[in-house]
This record gives structure tokens, C-alpha cells and sequence, in this order.
């Protein structure tokens, strides 16, 4: 960045929702984050429209994003699949949504137990491949704790029968839940990598 | 008393002056000159090359940055200079043989007066009274024949009195002896061997402007440069500014097209570039960036925007080219092929340094792309997530190698073909799948000629260990020792020589063998990276690691290395290299955690040069508790006195132990090592071999 010249970048902002556009595409991104920003802190109902600490998180978002997530297990269990994969992209995109402002931890477990769920509807309809990446991005966000998120991709990858990758995935997932809070629950893991280790050696 | 200062007039003392200060300039100069070979980083001159008949497109230009970069390394202008100022020690080392010297002459009384040495008193006046006759100024005549005059025939005639007087006055005798001359003493005279003109009256006043110059400007001037170029520069020999920009640009998830975005930031390609040529040709070179489909497939969305991004001209056609270079892209233009060529070694440059920025920050992911860009660099490949081994063989394009994938895809399996397994392919199948590709089988004797001659190193074996013991305590020196074979791919298994046990057991020298200890192990290169695109010749370098892979960080820094301690190519007569299979060990030390228990480490081997040579493995380092860690025997050092001697008196009279001839000797440490491992199914027998006999009384058995 130059910090002695100036140049006046081609910026238009609309008068009544005082949104900001311009003519150069280059810039369409930044501008975008900055028209989203603008709304949430608009939207805010606290006095002098000022954000709230992080620490007592608002309840308001928290508890729709829960009541989906309900609903969506309450379709699940219906079979009612298609309804249930809904619910759950919107409580996805809800969560996702939250201001910047808000404590991020509890966006990240949010996140991941949705995730986790829509992989398991996923895996329901047989969608191998979108219930390995739900599985996997549940489990970027949280490592340590989710194994369901590990067990739910092992099994995708191998029933698109990709055993190398399998074999790698269980495995690393063993080394992190072995010292995992969820230490009992490791028997369904480790019985998973054996079966992927002989689908290996059968190939 | 005055000084009397004698300029040399007669130009014979100037020779030793000049002599002097050219010799100052020269030796040192020369010294660096010889000294060269430790100093550039390029390769091993003793290290082969790997031949190929194969020539790239634009090899003259590749060719041509090579010749260039020789050319800089030889330092020309250095030699040049230190050549010159060799001629001008020889021609003044000549002139001072040569110039005949007038000597100063020793005031010789009897020559003067031409007696002899032991002439009596009596002989002498008599010479004196018949020179007198004839030398006396007023009875001679100044003969112009030669080339005297009056002045001359008088200072003549009294130089013959001083001799005179010199050896009968007294006063005058005394003087001569005293000061070698009859006049008494003289004042001291300075001989200065530089012209006189500098003293002459009206060039002193540029004397002092020259001296002025050379203290007040020239070496300030000097100084300066040196100093503030010393500043410029970080440890790794990077600018600071470059060293800056580069620390912005990194981020915790990095891939190999991020790197390349982070290294095109430094300053040192501008300078390449220079000035106007910063931007020249920027248009044409997005245009065919944009247009060609190689770079479509080499160039992933994201770097592409972020190249568009970019504001500074000069960094937008560093990032363009770099891409070019790295999607071997054909830019239909001279100027253009020849920057891009030139600024690859920088770019490898400055993506060492970057590693070592990412080594700062520990985190596994971003050291590793940027390793892997280096391999990209090094063989002009797109450096995306999965890359394309098998372009680094001659005459393999991205077309061809798209139809071989395709016709040898195993399922499930979504990386690419290596060379190693292209090779492992039986030699029908691999004809077979070229010829249907569109490569014709010459060009495949050719490729497959050359990937039988790259060094893959296979690890044998991959274990911790300390050295001198059994154990490894917390918070000791652990040695990580790999024992491994280069194996080049496509070697026929029945060609590879069975690893004997004793080549994979690391033995340490005994503890007392000092010599063995102070061996440095022998030093053998590897043949020089075989990297047709790369203007210059590259060593290839093995980075070993550990990682954990729990956290993504690094556990243990890389070691490099260059050299190995086994030759593992030998010339094969044919111009090429084979390998001699022989076991290389690989050894790197750190010190182990201060927790006992069991740690698991992800290995990382890296080949530097080329891509998908790389080995990742699981090894796990046992650290046992402290205690188990061998006792060292240290009261066997100094054994007690005996008692027969002074020492033993002492002893007694303090109330210390003295040597006891009925006690057993202690045994030494080494035995009780060896003692320690066989004592489970030897008897204690051996240990009383020692012993002295117990019915031995006689004191004397004792050595004094």
C-alpha cells in the first residue's frame, strides 16, 4: 500500500438505505462486507445502536438456531429426509450469519453439531460424497471431542471406496480421540479401521 | 637542529613506496579471489550431472542465464583488478633491481687521498704535498673534457684537505671516527620516496585537496556503503524490506499458490526488473496468462484474483512471470523469456527465506508448502494441490500426462502419478500407455534413461537413541538416526542388494576412544538436480523434520542434508550416473522432552529438488524414566592409596580409606556395563577374577 498518494476510489452511496456501491469490480468484495456490516450494526436494538459485549451471549439468535436444530431432528426421525436436510441449511446459514461481534467459540460448536447432523442425513439418502464434506468440516471445527464427525467421513470414504484416504482419516481421528474426552466411545472407531485396513489390503 | 628532507630527486626510491601499497591492495584481494568456492552457494564441483539428450524450448536463453550467472561468479572485475596490481608489484620489484643506486657514499679518507689503509704518517704527507701540487684550484686548470668546472676542482681540492686533516688533526680524527665525517655532527636527513614536485611551490595546495578528498569523502563514502549495505541485508542475506513484506503475507492455512503470492512481494525482484523494464510487456504477458490452457490448469481462481488485485506494476509482472515460469508457459518474447528465467533463482532465494519465517512461527502447514513450492520452482511445475510428478521427465506434457493418468488410474485413489510408480509399471504396459498418450517410444528411452539416474531415497530404518546408552532419559542429547538407500526409480528389484543386518545398527565408538570420536564422517554428494528449466546448478537437499501431527506443529526443526556419508552414485562410463545402493545414515540431535512416556512423531522427509520424492512416517520415541539411566561407576577414577606410600600416610592420619590388599579391586566401568547385560545368565564368577588373592599378605604385591 502507498500511503502518499490519494486516490479517490468511484464510491456511490444510496440515500435511503445508505448502502454504498461502486463501478470498479475490483472492489465489489470488501464493499460487500462493509454494506453486511453496516446492516447488522443498523439492526441492533441496543441503545445508541452500539454492539453488546460477547460475554451474555444474546439469547434471541441462540435459541431459533435451536429450535430448528429440534425440528430438523424431529424430521430426521420421521424420515422425512428432504424436510429434515432444509431445516438444518438454515439453521446452518443462521448460525453462520451471527455479527462478528459475537463470541466465536460458541459459532464453532454451533456449527459443528449442525454439520454433524446433516452428514448423518446426507449419509441416510446415501449422498456419499456431501456427508464426507459436512463430516469433515465438523470436524475441522472441532477436532477433539467429535466422534461422530470422524466416524461419519471414515464411513463415507469408504463407501465411495477410497480406502487410502479412509485408512488415513480413521487413523488420525484414533490419535486425536484416543486422549479424547470420549474415551469409551473409541471402540466404534477402531472397529471402523479395521474394516477400512482390510478394504486396503483387498484392492 | 633543522631536518633536512630529501625528496627523491633522482627517482630511484619511489619503486619500495608504490611496491608497498600496491601489495596492501592486492594480497587480500587475491586471497578472496582464491577463497571463492566456500563462499557461492552453488554446487559441489566433485557432484555429477545427470546428461539427457532432451533440450527444453528456449534452452539457449536458460543456457544463456547460466553462462551469466558463471560469468558473475568468476568476478572479473575483481581478477582484473588484482591481475593489475600483480603487474604492478613485478614492474617495481624489476625497477628495483635494475636502478643502479648511487650509493651513499662512505666518506673514505685513504681513497681520497689514494694511500693505502696502513699508510704511515710520513706517506701520507707526502701524498698530500704532491697533490697539492697539482690539485691545488689555483694551479689546475678546469678541464671541460670532464665536465668539470671551477666549483667542482674546488670542492675537489677540499675534500683532499678534510682527508688530510681527517687523518692527522686531531680534532678532525675525532670527528671521523665519531660521525663518519670530518665536518662533525650532522643534522639528520630524511630521504622521502615520492617526486619533489609534491613539495614544490605551487602544487601544495592540490596535495591537500587530494588528501582531503581521499580522508573526508572517499572514505566516509566507503565506510557508509559498507555499513548501510551490512544494514540492508537480514542473516539469510535478504533485504529487510523483503524479509518485511513477506512476514505480512503469511497466514496460518498457506498452500504453495499463497507462497508464490507472498514471495513475489520481495524487493529484490525490482531490482531485477529494473526501472524501465518494470512494466514493460505487463499487457501481453496477462494477456497469454488469460488466454493460454496450461495456465487455466496451473493457475488456481483464487491466485488468479488475487494477481489481478494488485496495484504495483512492478509486483503484479514479478507474480505474472513467476506463474509463467511455473506453467511453462511460451511468452512469444525474447525480452520477456529471458526475465522470466531470471528471476527463478531469486524466487528459490527468497522462498528459503520465507521457510525459515514459517519454521519461526512452528506450524507444519505453511513450512511444508512452501517446501513444496521449492520443488516446483526447481523443476518448473504448477505447484496446486496435487501436482504432476511426472512432468519433471523430458518430453512429458501436461496433455500426455493427462491420457497416462487416465489410462492407469487406480480407483480411490486421487493423487497422482508419481515417477516412482510410473516405473514400477511393467515396461509393456509403460510403452504401451506412452505410445497411445502420443510419446514416441525414443522419447521415452529417453525419459525413462533419465528417471533411472534420480535419487529416491527409500528409509530402511528410522529410530531414536542415545548415544553410549541403552536408555532414553528425559531431557537427554536423542540422536534420530535414519539408515537409507537411494534407489532410483524403476530399478529392477533383482538389482537391489539385500540390507545386511549390521548396516542398520548405528554403533557408537567405545567410551574411552577418543580418536574414533573425532572422526568426521566422509562427505560424498549427490549427482546435481536434474532440472532442465532452472538457469543453475542445483544440489539437491534432503530437509528431515518431525512433526505432531495432533497440534500441527513442528516438534523438531529441520536438519539438512547435502552430503552423505556413503557414496551412492558412481560413474557408470556411459556419461551417466548408477547407484552403488550402499546405506546412508542420516543423524540429527535434539534433546528430548523432560516427560517420560511414549511420543508419537509424523516424520517428514523432503527432497528439495523434485517433486513427490517425499516420505512421511510414523515414529515413536520411548523416553523411559530417569531412573533407569546407567549408573556411571566414579569411584574406580582415583582408587584409594595405598598404604605404603606418602598419600596413604595422609590418608591415615585424616581416618580416610586406604587400599586394602585383601579387598577386592573395584572393577572398571566398562566391564561393569558389559556385565550388567551378560550378568543374567553368566555367574558372578568373572567379577572375582580381580580379586586378589585373600591369602596374600605380602604388601609389596602392590604397584607403587
Amino acid at each position: 500500500m502507498d500511503l502518499e498518494t490519494y486516490s479517490p476510489l468511484p464510491l456511490t452511496i444510496d440515500p435511503a438505505t445508505k448502502a454504498i456501491s461502486s463501478s470498479d469490480p475490483t472492489l465489489s468484495a470488501d464493499i460487500d462486507d462493509l454494506n453486511k456490516l453496516h446492516r447488522l450494526v443498523v439492526g441492533l436494538d441496543t441503545p445508541n445502536q452500539v454492539p453488546a459485549p460477547p460475554a451474555p451471549v444474546n439469547p434471541k439468535r441462540s435459541v431459533q438456531i435451536t429450535k430448528l436444530r429440534e425440528s430438523g431432528n424431529a424430521a430426521y426421525k420421521k424420515s422425512s429426509l428432504p424436510e429434515a436436510l432444509n431445516l438444518y441449511t438454515l439453521a446452518i446459514r443462521m448460525a453462520s450469519e451471527r455479527p462478528p461481534w459475537e463470541a466465536s467459540g460458541l459459532v464453532r460448536e454451533e456449527l459443528s453439531a449442525l454439520y454433524n447432523n446433516r452428514a448423518q442425513v446426507h449419509m441416510a439418502q446415501q449422498a456419499w460424497p456431501e456427508g464426507a464434506c459436512d463430516a469433515e468440516i465438523s470436524v475441522e471445527l472441532k477436532r477433539v471431542g467429535n466422534l461422530k464427525g470422524w466416524w461419519r467421513r471414515g464411513m463415507c470414504l469408504k463407501e465411495m471406496g477410497r480406502w487410502e484416504e479412509a485408512r488415513e482419516w480413521v487413523g488420525t481421528g484414533l490419535e486425536f480421540e484416543r486422549a479424547g474426552p470420549e474415551k469409551q466411545g473409541v471402540g466404534e472407531l477402531e472397529a471402523l479401521f479395521r474394516e477400512v485396513c482390510k478394504g486396503v489390503e483387498g484392492t | 637542529m633543522s631536518s633536512e628532507y630529501n625528496y627523491d630527486t633522482d627517482a630511484q626510491f619511489f619503486p619500495f613506496f608504490v611496491l608497498t601499497i600496491t601489495s596492501l591492495v592486492t594480497i587480500p584481494l587475491t586471497y578472496t579471489l582464491l577463497r571463492a568456492p566456500s563462499d557461492t552457494p552453488t554446487a559441489n564441483s566433485k557432484a555429477a550431472h545427470i546428461p539427457s539428450s532432451y533440450q527444453p524450448e528456449h534452452a539457449d536463453i536458460i543456457d544463456a542465464q547460466r553462462s551469466k550467472q558463471k560469468r558473475k561468479e568468476l568476478r572479473l572485475k575483481r581478477m582484473l583488478t588484482a591481475a593489475t596490481g600483480w603487474l604492478v608489484m613485478a614492474y617495481m620489484i624489476y625497477l628495483m633491481y635494475v636502478t643502479a643506486r648511487s650509493q651513499p657514499k662512505i666518506w673514505n679518507p685513504y681513497d681520497i687521498l689514494d694511500v693505502s689503509l696502513s699508510a704511515s704518517e710520513k706517506q701520507i704527507n707526502s701524498r698530500y704535498r704532491r697533490l697539492s701540487v697539482t690539485m691545488h684550484p689555483d694551479k689546475r686548470q678546469p678541464n671541460p673534457a670532464l665536465n668539470e668546472t671551477m666549483e667542482t676542482v674546488n670542492d675537489q681540492w677540499v675534500e683532499i684537505v678534510k682527508a688530510y686533516k681527517a687523518l692527522t688533526d686531531e680534532d678532525v680524527r675525532n670527528n671521523y671516527i665519531q660521525y663518519g665525517n670530518p665536518d662533525g655532527k650532522q643534522s639528520t636527513s630524511f630521504g622521502i620516496a615520492l617526486p619533489q614536485l609534491l613539495v614544490a611551490e605551487g602544487s601544495g595546495k592540490y596535495v591537500l585537496v587530494f588528501y582531503g578528498a581521499l580522508l573526508g569523502i572517499a572514505l566516509p563514502w566507503l565506510v557508509g556503503k559498507w555499513w548501510y549495505g551490512m544494514q540492508k541485508m537480514t542473516r539469510e542475506r535478504v533485504l529487510m524490506t523483503t524479509a518485511g513484506n513477506m512476514f505480512k503475507e503469511w497466514k496460518e492455512r498457506m498452500d504453495p499458490g499463497d507462497v508464490v503470492f507472498a514471495i513475489s512481494s520481495a524487493t529484490e525482484f525490482t531490482e531485477i526488473l529494473q526501472g524501465a523494464r518494470a512494466d514493460s510487456g505487463l499487457g501481453t504477458l496477462e494477456n497469454q496468462l488469460q488466454a493460454s490452457d496450461s495456465a487455466e490448469m496451473s493457475i488456481l481462481p483464487k491466485d488468479k484474483k488475487k494477481l489481478e488485485e494488485l496495484d504495483d506494476a512492478a509486483r503484479r509482472k514479478t507474480l505474472a512471470l513467476l506463474w509463467a515460469y511455473l506453467s511453462r508457459l511460451d511468452l512469444n518474447d525474447k525480452a520477456l523469456e529471458a526475465e522470466k528465467y531470471e528471476l527463478a533463482p531469486t524466487a528459490v532465494q527468497m522462498n528459503d527465506a520465507f521457510v525459515s519465517m514459517c519454521l519461526a512461527y512452528g506450524l507444519t502447514a505453511p513450512v511444508l508448502s512452501a517446501y513444496h513450492l521449492t520443488q516446483s520452482l526447481v523443476q518448473a511445475i504448477p505447484p496446486m494441490h496435487n501436482r504432476l510428478p511426472l512432468m519433471q521427465l523430458p518430453h512429458f506434457t501436461l496433455s500426455i500426462i493427462q491420457e497416462i493418468e487416465h489410462k492407469t488410474a487406480v480407483s480411490g485413489k486421487k493423487e497422482h502419478l508419481s515417477i516412482q510408480n510410473f516405473m514400477a509399471l511393467p515396461p509393456e504396459q509403460r510403452q504401451a500407455v506412452a505410445t497411445a498418450a502420443g510419446l514416441t517410444p525414443d522419447r521415452l528411452v529417453v525419459a525413462e534413461g533419465v528417471a533411472r539416474q534420480l535419487p529416491l531415497m527409500k528409509i530402511e530404518k528410522a529410530f531414536f537413541k542415545v548415544q553410549g546408552e541403552k536408555y532414553i532419559i528425559p531431557s537427554s542429547l536423542v540422536q534420530f538416526v535414519i539408515k537409507a538407500r537411494f534407489i532410483p526409480p524403476g530399478t529392477p528389484a533383482s538389482s537391489i542388494p539385500p540390507i545386511e543386518d549390521k548396516d542398520l545398527v548405528d554403533v557408537d565408538p567405545a567410551e574411552g576412544d577418543l580418536a574414533a570420536q573425532k572422526q568426521e564422517p566422509e562427505s560424498h554428494p549427490v549427482p546435481l538436480a536434474y532440472a532442465p528449466y532452472y538457469p543453475r546448478d542445483r544440489s539437491p537437499r534432503w530437509h528431515v523434520f518431525l512433526a505432531d501431527n495432533r497440534q500441527g506443529k513442528i516438534a523438531v526443526p529441520p536438519f539438512t542434508f547435502i552430503q552423505f556419508d556413503k557414496k551412492a552414485f558412481e560413474d557408470d562410463g556411459k556419461g551417466g550416473v548408477k547407484p552403488t545402493f550402499a546405506v546412508v545414515t542420516l543423524k540429527m540431535q535434539f534433546q528430548a522432552p523432560p516427560q517420560a512416556g511414549e511420543f508419537k512423531f509424523q516424520m517428514h522427509v523432503i527432497c528439495d529438488s523434485y517433486v513427490g520424492f517425499d516420505t512421511k512416517q510414523e515414529v515413536i520415541m520411548n523416553i523411559e524414566d530417569a531412573s533407569k539411566a546407567q549408573t556411571v561407576d566414579d569411584d574406580d577414577d582415583i582408587s584409594e592409596p595405598e598404604e605404603d606410600s606418602i598419600a596413604g600416610q595422609m590418608a591415615t592420619l585424616r581416618g580416610q580409606p586406604t587400599a586394602d590388599p585383601n579387598k577386592p579391586r573395584r572393577p572398571r566401568a566398562e566391564k561393569r556395563a558389559q556385565g550388567d547385560e551378560e550378568s543374567d545368565y553368566e555367574s558372578g564368577t568373572d567379577e572375582d577374577e580381580d580379586e586378589e588373592s585373600e591369602t596374600d599378605t605380602d604388601t609389596d604385591s602392590d604397584d607403587e
